[in-house]
Order: C-alpha cells, then sequence, then structure tokens
C-alpha cells in the first residue's frame, strides 16, 4: 500500500462515529426537533423572534449622530435569528442586573472591524446604521450561553447613564 | 423567490445534508451546542437562499464553521478539534474490536500532531464526504488551492506515519478515554 493510500484509510479509519451517522438521520426525532426550531425561527414575525421561551430583542432607537447624541442597541441573541436591536454608544462594561448579560467594552476598532464583517456575513439582509459597527460577544453573567451583540456609535463615545438603564430595562433587568 | 419556495428548499437541502453537518458540529461540541449551531445554519441558508448553491453541501459547511467560530469566539480557551473528539459525549468507543480502537487512535494520535488547518483539510473530505469543490467552498479558498493544500496535508501525514513505523506509544483504552454512548 503507498503512503498515500495508507493516509487515506487511516483516515477514513479513525473517523468518530457519531450520532448522525445513519442514513435516516433526518428522520429523527432529533432531526425533526431542529428543523421545527428552524420553521420557528424563520417564520417569526419580523421585529420580533421566539427563543426557547427567552427574550430575544427589543425595539431600535434613533439616534442624531451629527449632535454627538446617540442611542444604544442591544440584541440579546441565541437563535439565529437577531430580531430586534437597541443601540449603545458605550465604552464601559454593562451589567444588565436583570438579565445578567454583561456588555463588554467593544471600543477596539480592530474587533469592532473583525467582528462588523462577521455581522455582514451573516445578516446582510439586517438593517445596520451606517455609523455603527457591530461586535459580537459571548454573553459572560448569566450562563445560559448566550450571545450579545453590541452595536457601538462610532462617535460620542460617552457614557449615558440614561441608555444604560434603558437598556436594562428593554432586556429585562 | 418565495418565503414558502425558500422553506421548501430549506427543508429539501436539511433532509439531503443535515446529517453531515450535524456529524461536522458534534465532531466539535457537545450534542446541545451542535443543535443550535445546526439550527442556525439553516435560518441562515433560508436567508440567503440566493446565494446558496444548487449543490449546497460546502456552502452549508462554510456556514457551519463561521457558526462555530463566532460560537467560540472570545471563550478562554480555544479548544483544539481532536481534543473536543476526545471527550465528546457522542463519540462512540469500538470497544468490542480493541485492536481496531487501539488502531485507529494510533492514527488519531498522529493526526493530532498536525495543524488544525490540515487536520481540517484532511477531515472534510475523509470525513464527511465532501468533493474537492465543496471542501474549497467550505474552506473559502479556490478549489486548486485546496488541492495543494490537500496533497501537502496528506503527505505531512504519511510523513508522520512513516516516522511512527511500528512503534507505538502507550495509548489509553477506550473506556479510560472515551464517555461511552447508550
Amino acid at each position: 500500500m503507498s503512503s498515500i493510500d495508507a493516509v487515506l484509510k487511516g483516515l477514513a479509519d479513525a473517523r468518530p462515529p457519531t450520532a448522525a451517522d445513519h442514513l435516516e438521520w433526518s428522520q429523527t426525532d432529533t432531526a425533526a426537533r431542529v428543523l421545527d426550531r428552524v420553521h420557528d425561527a424563520i417564520d417569526a414575525p419580523a421585529g420580533r423572534g421566539r427563543r426557547s421561551g427567552k427574550l430575544v430583542g427589543i425595539a431600535a432607537t434613533a439616534l442624531a449622530v451629527g449632535a454627538g447624541i446617540a442611542a444604544f442597541t442591544v440584541v440579546h441573541h441565541r437563535a439565529p435569528t437577531v430580531d430586534q436591536m437597541v443601540l449603545c454608544n458605550q465604552t464601559a462594561s454593562l451589567t444588565s442586573s436583570g438579565a445578567g448579560i454583561a456588555v463588554q467594552d467593544i471600543s477596539r476598532s480592530g474587533a469592532i472591524a473583525a467582528c462588523s464583517k462577521e455581522w455582514a456575513k451573516l445578516w446582510p439582509d439586517t438593517a445596520t446604521p451606517e455609523a455603527f459597527a457591530a461586535c459580537v460577544y459571548p454573553a459572560t453573567a448569566g450562563g445560559d450561553g448566550g450571545m450579545v451583540v453590541v452595536i457601538p456609535a462610532r462617535k460620542a463615545l460617552t457614557n449615558d447613564q440614561s441608555c444604560i438603564a434603558a437598556g436594562a430595562d428593554l432586556i429585562g433587568g | 423567490m418565495s418565503h414558502a419556495t425558500d422553506q421548501r428548499l430549506v427543508d429539501l437541502w436539511f433532509r439531503e445534508h443535515s446529517a453531515r453537518v450535524f456529524s461536522y458540529l458534534l465532531h466539535r461540541t457537545d450534542q446541545q451546542t451542535a443543535e443550535d449551531l445546526l439550527q442556525e445554519v439553516f435560518v441562515i441558508a433560508f436567508r440567503k437562499a440566493y446565494a446558496v448553491p444548487e449543490q449546497p453541501l460546502g456552502w452549508l459547511f462554510a456556514t457551519a464553521r463561521r457558526v462555530l467560530a463566532n460560537h467560540t469566539r472570545g471563550r478562554t480557551r480555544q479548544q483544539h478539534m481532536l481534543s473536543q473528539l476526545r471527550v465528546a459525549e457522542n463519540v462512540k468507543p469500538v470497544v468490542d474490536d480493541i485492536a481496531a480502537t487501539h488502531a485507529r487512535w494510533s492514527f488519531f494520535e498522529l493526526l493530532g500532531q498536525l495543524s488544525e488547518t490540515d487536520q481540517e483539510i484532511l477531515t472534510l473530505a475523509a470525513w464527511y464526504g465532501l468533493s474537492p469543490a465543496e471542501a474549497a467552498q467550505a474552506l473559502d479558498c479556490r478549489p486548486n488551492t485546496y488541492s495543494v493544500r490537500l496533497h501537502r496535508a496528506r503527505q505531512r501525514l504519511a510523513d508522520l506515519i512513516h516516522q511512527a513505523g511500528d512503534h507505538t506509544t502507550h495509548l489509553p483504552t477506550p473506556s479510560e478515554v472515551l464517555h461511552v454512548v447508550d
């Protein structure tokens, strides 16, 4: 057996089996459950969304960048659908007391650029204001493994306590 | 395309390809997360149905890689793919064939000495049956580039096999390493 043949055979033999390794996997209860959730997500009404009984998002707020005023948007996203957004201009870390979600400082331009690229790939049809970059961070507090999407304003990056309070209220805090 | 048409397409893609995408995810994360990410892949497929090629498998794998990367981004420790496999609850040991199991794990050890990129390149075809074009799409590179990388990765693995020869290091038994799945 040539060395490459040995490689190919060894590779195939080394594959660990998984629960999906049978021809009728798509007919299983697991597959049906996942497909149901796909249908739920794509059938969700615009602007809201359902995700396993948890809150998903909040309505977006307006802002006036030129005047240095910004609102903030936070999306609590665990399901595939990003539903609603609250725009955020925070540079400091925030904690939503109720939902237990930590919003991390995302003022680093490199992180913002990288994350906005990922955002654009995954949700290109999501209305994202031109003035904002998007970042995705895992939720650290709360432990539910969800994702928090924070969109900061490029300008006027100052703390706005009213936004923090509004954000906390909006996401269940 | 209409909502209904897109949904029918997604159902078709799910029926034909979800098992392989799910296997890919199961090899890299726990079952619950794999289910969540599988859902995400097909919701994205619905939203971007206009961009999904007629043969969607490569595109689905590319999407699965991205959602997995997003899921793990920011975590304190980036887990090596094979270390994930070692402790994956969904990996079944071949306990009734110890020799085969040890052979598998010997090869597995060698595979683990390669870079994650090489592992990905080698396993996309060998473990999930992707064609060169599909694998290239999954890796977001040109087919020629993929072919060159594949050749080099296979050669590197062949070199490791040759160096290993008949010498085997101590390998843990399946019950020591793996979680048996009922």
